[in-house]
């Protein structure tokens, strides 16, 4: 137990009482043999080079030969019916192929177009106004603690530590 | 033999290349990290053999993989990680883990101390590693690059990238970590 109390005791670090032992590594002949052996075999390896697929005649030809098979069998099979130009509406998009061209376009989207649209999109906060700040407030906390589930406080300390932040931020925390 | 590398934009525009200038820039690389590598690789791997036979395959996975590598990192970052791997893998063929069956130690105590009396340089060298070797990359980077290889903030910056009061935290949480698991080793006796 004397032991274990001086350890824990201890104000300086394990690692400063340690000494680091020098590496011995080998003379200059070793290192000279290892770059000529290794030259030697990248020599009789070389690396494959790499071929544009555009270069490969082949590779257009199978594409192509494919393509006319697919054709041929769509064009010619009497149980495939024929395609019709089916009229697309609105309604034959989804939601969020709808958001996802707002989000690259809204630049052009007047913000009284979008708000007309809001009321069909359903959301945990499209009736806001007949709840309470409340009833708001446990719909985001539980939304966070699924958002966190299964991870640990330590990965979440562990990921700041790679973040680069600032170290007084980290030593504060 | 060179000891200072060429600048890596250079280096990697080389490389990419598929003459004569790629083997130039090989070349470059083991004139200016083989030994720095040995040192590292050694420390990992058991004896002289295998550190050889891990920093042979390291190097052949460089030209290998050399078009791979974009400049996102530091040259040697890349080649650290590389290095890493290896040392991996040959320990999995070998089936001994990384930490054990130290041959020579890596370190040992400045001065006898009542807290040491029963362990040998083999054992704390080889709880160093264990502890080491649970640290996430960065910290582990930074810890070595520092503690073994006693470079300057600025220097490791160079190879990992961020700041330095980044890499000083990065240093700071890879030391309490292993001093926990030291203190721990210590206590269990």
């Amino acid at each position: 137990m004397g032991n274990q109390r001086d350890v824990n005791n201890t104000e300086q670090h394990i690692i400063d009482q340690l000494k680091v032992e020098k590496t011995v590594i080998p003379d200059d002949v070793y290192f000279q043999n290892l770059k000529t052996t290794l030259f030697e075999q990248i020599a009789e390896k070389p690396t494959p080079k790499l071929v544009p697929l555009y270069k490969r005649w082949y590779s257009w030809t199978a594409i192509a030969a494919g393509i006319a098979l697919l054709l041929t069998v769509v064009l010619w099979s009497p149980n495939v019916p024929q395609q019709t130009h089916p009229e697309l509406d609105f309604s034959s998009l989804r939601k969020s192929e709808i958001l996802d061209y707002l989000h690259e376009n809204i630049d052009d989207v007047e913000t009284d177009q979008l708000a007309e649209q809001l009321h069909e999109i359903p959301s945990p906060f499209s009736n806001v106004a007949t709840q309470t700040i409340d009833d708001v407030a446990s719909i985001l906390d539980s939304d966070v603690d699924d958002l966190f589930e299964g991870i640990q406080k330590d990965e979440i300390l562990e990921y700041l530590e790679d973040q680069d932040l600032d170290e007084d931020l980290l030593l504060g925390s | 033999m060179i000891q200072k590398l060429p600048d890596e934009h250079i280096v990697l525009d080389y490389l990419h290349r598929e003459d004569n200038y790629a083997q130039q820039a090989m070349s470059w690389i083991v004139d200016a990290y083989a030994k720095r590598l040995y040192t590292t690789i050694r420390r990992w791997a058991k004896n002289h053999e295998l550190t050889n036979d891990i920093l042979q395959e390291t190097f052949l996975k460089i030209w290998k993989n050399r078009t791979q590598f974009q400049g996102n990192s530091s040259l040697y970052s890349w080649i650290f990680r590389i290095a890493y791997n290896e040392s991996l893998q040959a320990m999995k063929k070998e089936k001994k883990h990384l930490t054990i069956e130290i041959d020579s130690p890596i370190v040992s105590f400045h001065h006898h101390s009542e807290h040491f009396g029963k362990i040998s340089a083999e054992e704390i060298s080889s709880w160093l590693m264990e502890a080491i070797d649970q640290l996430p990359e960065k910290q582990r980077l930074v810890f070595e690059m520092k503690y073994f290889e006693d470079l300057k903030y600025e220097e490791i910056a160079t190879v990992t990238g961020g700041s330095t009061g980044g890499l000083k935290a990065n240093y700071f949480h890879a030391v309490n970590k292993i001093e926990t698991f030291l203190k721990s080793k210590l206590n269990h006796l």
